[in-house]
């Protein structure tokens, strides 16, 4: 998977309008002859753009994975359950009110943002599931939460100052496009360290697969990992919104991709393996989204959900196949 | 109190601080079961959550080891409580082994990875409870009994000192439940655990438990043992039923070997088992009370042709208004054949008035309205010479008269007047049947329905050398000299009936023929008659001392060499080859008028191998018959012997 991984980040570099070899990509950082524009194009913009999608891809499949295993539901994920949507509308809002006071947005302030709102909408979710015994109104009420805040974020957008708007509503949509270097480091420290923790949880996951009943038997602290996912996944989430926008399908799609390829559910393996797989899919949803209708880019969720919405049909039926 | 493993003082349960159940006392010690029985929705579940800390106490406290339970830590607690509850545990995507391997979380690293400890821990976990061959099956795709009792495996993997099971044997079927409490109680005594568990099988509870405790609406009504618990009418205040009711719910049960009546004392610590179709004749009566009546029985009393009643232990397996099916497990005494432990099987469904049989269907004269016939399991005859015609379902005449007998009592004592089909089904009889003769014989599909006496006296090898040893012993201190021996029930039979000789002098040698020869011997000995079916006692005319038909066969052999000397041809010789039964070859070599001359034979032959065995010891005489054709032919002293027999009594 790890390989996977290298080929298509690579792949992403090279394909676009202006072609790129591999020397060109190993010479524009070792110092080559390279052209100027090629280098330019190279560092400037598919690296960043590529190692933002590998980083994402990981952190929102990993996202799906915790939030799976948490609710105990194979369709659980960060865009399902409302949180994506969520934390854009806080992102929303802060750009818009920010903007309009003409204060420069960091990163980690988008984050932050973003966290905010993946937690609120989490903790709704979560008022929600203590109300509601059946797995199906939880992912009703998730997907409603989602539309409110669309509907909210749409609201602002529209009465946003003129100047604001071309560049949300490509945010809106999800895009992994003019994302810099700047962005790429602070993601990239946000995502691995909530990714660490998530892997040094893999011991009580596991023993929350069985139920809390019996994770709770075997001495593991239900609260404390409750609060842990809820933040982790929340973080996550926030991650990726903040930078990329909403981007449907790979939290729920890709851990249940990567639990077939392994046939396994281990947690030891599958948050690694959840990760790099996820940063796979991204990478080759967001290659597509560039070159099909070059120069004409679609969103990144466009691609995800081709690919991903026809997944979660089949492991609907699977189930209901598995319950009779 | 203070000494026990777990203890609670005025422990009080409930949800959110809402009390349920109030003031509790109660304790076990190490290597006991407690079980909590009660009405559904009296609180079971919540006592158990609570004792395992998912919910947090109302007030009082409890005690583990002496220790206060809130005191411990979670993972402290981890290795000394397990649970089993009855949520549904989705495994995806993990095999059993996996799951069962979640029981050793609280003994793993940080990253949980199993050591070679561990493994070992799991393995002898899945061992216990033999699930060992579903180490590798997805979890999702074993049946819910397997999932029960690997839900156990996983409990005794975590190595604690206590287990609470909350309703173990839903899901279960009644073998499984039995098969599972016997695992527990296994369990218990070798790993000194103690149990709590709640279960709904009154029956189960009463014999498993060492303590009960009984959870009525208003709390705790009682705590004692099962004897106290379950004298007087307590139990069925408790649920609110009559007794009769609470009889049926017990009749669904199992019933232990220590119940079975049908020991016969005289056979010197031998116990004595039932044949096939003494189950199934008892099943059958168990299903037409069940069906007819809507009385349940826990043991069914079955008239055997021995004369012995006996009382068979019977359970419900189906109950429906127009079909009820019983189960007995078939025990074969202390002589284990391959029906040991078979469950059988009997429907009784009501047909209607124009219901068609199937053509192969048994009918009775005796019993108009009655029909027998014979599912799963149970052989298919395929050829000629059996009792059945082909087609029908290879169950004998002795058994389908019993079968009729006990259907048609239960009808005539209820005035019941309908149509009734009876079905035997023998599930594992197909596989069973492969260590049979059944196949050679033409019998296809599974095992037979078998017996003639009803009664199985044990057979196995030293124990029925031992008691032809005693009876001779005995009879030789009454003074007897000369010995009557019979094979087995045909040859006691023939003897009473068509050689007048009392039997009380008889003894079965069942197959061991040489060695009674020799035992009489040994014993001074001075006349020695052998009477039997020519079935068994031809094979004495190749030397063959022991006439099981797993040490030798070799009948059609013998019969086609001795038609072959007597003039026969060796076309003939290949049709007695073919023959399934003697029976069949008698009337072969009747038809080409040879069957006097062979038998004479046969019988010059016999004499010869008995006495190279006897020497002049003793004097011998062998009696052949048949039951269709009677008496076959003798050795030359036989009728000597006979008359002195006859003289001396």
């Amino acid at each position: 998977m790890a390989v996977l991984l290298t080929v298509l980040l690579v792949l992403n570099i090279c394909i676009g309008s202006v072609a790129v070899s591999i020397s060109d990509i190993i010479g524009s950082f070792g110092g080559g002859e390279v052209g100027e524009t090629a280098r330019t194009i190279i560092r400037e913009i598919r690296m960043p753009r590529a190692l933002a999608a590998a980083v994402l891809g990981g952190a929102l499949a990993l996202c799906g994975y915790l939030l799976q295993t948490f609710f105990h539901n194979p369709i659980a994920g960060p865009f399902v359950l409302g949180i994506s949507s969520g934390s854009k509308l806080v992102v929303a809002l802060v750009m818009v009110f920010s903007i309009g006071q003409a204060a420069a947005l960091n990163s980690f302030t988008l984050i932050l943002a973003a966290f905010v709102g993946a937690f609120l909408s989490m903790g709704f979710v979560l008022l929600m599931a203590r109300k509601m015994d059946r797995m199906s109104m939880l992912i009703v009420s998730g997907v409603m939460i989602g539309y409110i805040c669309s509907a909210v974020t749409d609201f602002v957008v529209t009465f946003a100052e003129d100047a604001d708007i071309v560049n949300l509503h490509n945010w809106s949509k999800g895009s992994f496009s003019g994302i810099t270097w700047g962005n790429v480091s602070t993601m990239t420290i946000v995502v691995f360290a909530a990714s660490a923790a998530v892997f040094l949880m893999a011991k009580p996951l596991s023993a929350y697969q069985l139920g809390e009943a019996y994770a709770h038997n075997m001495g593991v602290n239900i609260k404390l990992l409750r609060i842990a996912i809820v933040l982790l996944s929340s973080i996550l989430a926030a991650c990726i919104t903040a930078f990329a926008g909403p981007v449907s399908f790979v939290g729920i799609a890709v851990p249940h991709l990567v639990k077939q390829l392994l046939k396994t559910a281990k947690p030891i393996l599958m948050i690694p393996a959840c990760f790099l797989g996820g940063g796979a899919f991204c990478l080759f949803c967001d290659l597509l989204a560039r070159t099909l209708f070059a120069p004409t880019e679609l969103s990144i969720s466009t691609v995800t959900a081709v690919f991903g919405a026809p997944i979660v049909i089949v492991i609907m039926l699977r189930r209901q196949k598995e319950s009779r | 109190m203070a000494d026990y493993y777990f203890r609670t003082q005025k422990m009080t349960v409930g949800y959110q601080n809402i009390p349920l159940i109030s003031d509790m006392d109660f304790g076990l010690n190490k290597g006991e079961i407690l079980t909590l029985i009660g009405p559904n929705g009296a609180g079971k579940s919540t006592i158990l959550k609570s004792i395992a800390r998912q919910l947090s106490l109302v007030a009082g406290t409890a005690f583990l080891d002496g220790k206060e339970l809130a005191g411990y830590s979670g993972a402290e607690l981890s290795q000394r409580m397990a649970v089993v509850f009855t949520d549904k545990v989705h495994g995806e995507l993990m095999t059993c082994e996996d799951v069962v391997a979640t029981g050793r979380y609280p003994y793993t690293g940080h990253f949980g990875l199993l050591s070679e400890e561990d493994r070992q821990v799991v393995k002898e976990a899945m061992e216990l409870v033999h699930i060992s061959e579903l180490k590798d099956r997805q979890f999702g795709q074993v049946s819910d009994g397997q999932r029960q009792r690997i839900m156990l495996a996983r409990a005794i993997c975590q190595e604690p000192e206590i287990i609470l099971l909350d309703e173990p044997t839903s899901y279960l079927d009644i073998r499984y439940q039995l098969e599972f409490l016997k695992a527990l109680q296994e369990m218990t005594a070798q790993k000194k655990l103690s149990v709590i568990m709640s279960l709904h099988e009154l029956d189960l509870a009463q014999k498993i438990s060492d303590k009960v405790l009984c959870i009525g609406e208003g709390g705790v009504e009682r705590f004692g043992t099962p004897e106290e618990i379950f004298a007087g009418d307590y139990v069925c205040n408790l649920f609110h039923v009559e007794g009769k009711l609470l009889d049926y719910a017990n009749s669904l049960g199992y019933f232990t070997a220590g119940e079975v009546q049908y020991r016969m004392k005289n056979q010197k610590q031998l116990r004595c088992g039932i044949t096939t179709g003494t189950c199934a004749a008892a099943a059958a009566k168990g299903a037409a009370a069940l069906l007819i009546a809507g009385v349940s029985q826990e043991g069914v009393k079955i008239h055997t042709p021995k004369g012995v009643t006996v009382t068979v232990p019977v359970k419900i397996s189906e109950s429906f208004c127009d079909r009820c099916e019983c189960i007995v497990i078939k025990d074969s005494g202390d002589d284990p054949d391959v029906t040991n432990h078979a469950e059988i099987y009997v429907s009784v469904e009501k047909l209607s008035d124009d219901a068609e049989v199937s053509q192969s269907a048994f009918a009775d004269q005796e019993y108009p309205g009655l029909w027998l016939d014979g599912g799963e399991g149970i052989g298919r005859i395929t050829r000629q010479g059996l009792e059945q015609q082909i087609g029908q379902a290879a169950i004998n005449t002795v058994p389908r008269q019993m079968i009729f007998e006990a259907v048609g009592e239960i009808c005539k004592a209820y005035e019941y007047r309908g149509k009734l089909l009876i079905t035997v089904r023998i599930p594992e009889g197909r596989k069973l049947a492969e260590r049979t003769f059944n196949p050679v014989l033409g019998i296809e599909g599974g095992i037979s329905v078998l017996g003639t006496s009803g009664i199985l006296e044990p057979m196995s090898e030293k124990a029925i050398v031992d008691t032809i040893e005693a009876q001779i012993r005995q009879l030789k201190a009454q003074g007897v000299k000369s010995l009557l021996i019979t094979p087995g029930n045909y040859g006691q039979g023939y003897v009473s009936n068509y050689l007048k000789l009392n039997l009380c002098q008889s003894i079965k040698c069942s197959n061991y023929i040489g060695e009674t020869l020799d035992l009489a011997i040994s014993y001074g000995m001075e006349d020695f008659l052998l009477v039997g079916n020519i079935g068994k006692l031809v094979k004495l005319a190749a030397g063959i001392m022991n006439t099981h038909s797993k040490t030798a066969d070799g009948r059609g052999e013998i019969m086609a060499v001795h038609a072959v000397l007597q003039g026969g041809t060796g076309e003939m010789a290949r049709e007695l080859m073919n023959c399934i039964t003697t029976e069949e070859m008698l009337g072969k070599l009747e038809m080409w008028g040879l069957k006097d001359a062979v038998m004479e034979s046969l019988c010059d032959k016999i004499q010869e191998h008995m006495s190279r065995r006897a020497g002049n010891r003793l004097r011998f005489g062998v009696i052949l018959f048949s039951e269709k054709y009677g008496f076959l032919g003798q050795t030359q002293d036989a009728q000597a012997v006979l008359e002195a027999m006859k003289e001396a009594i």
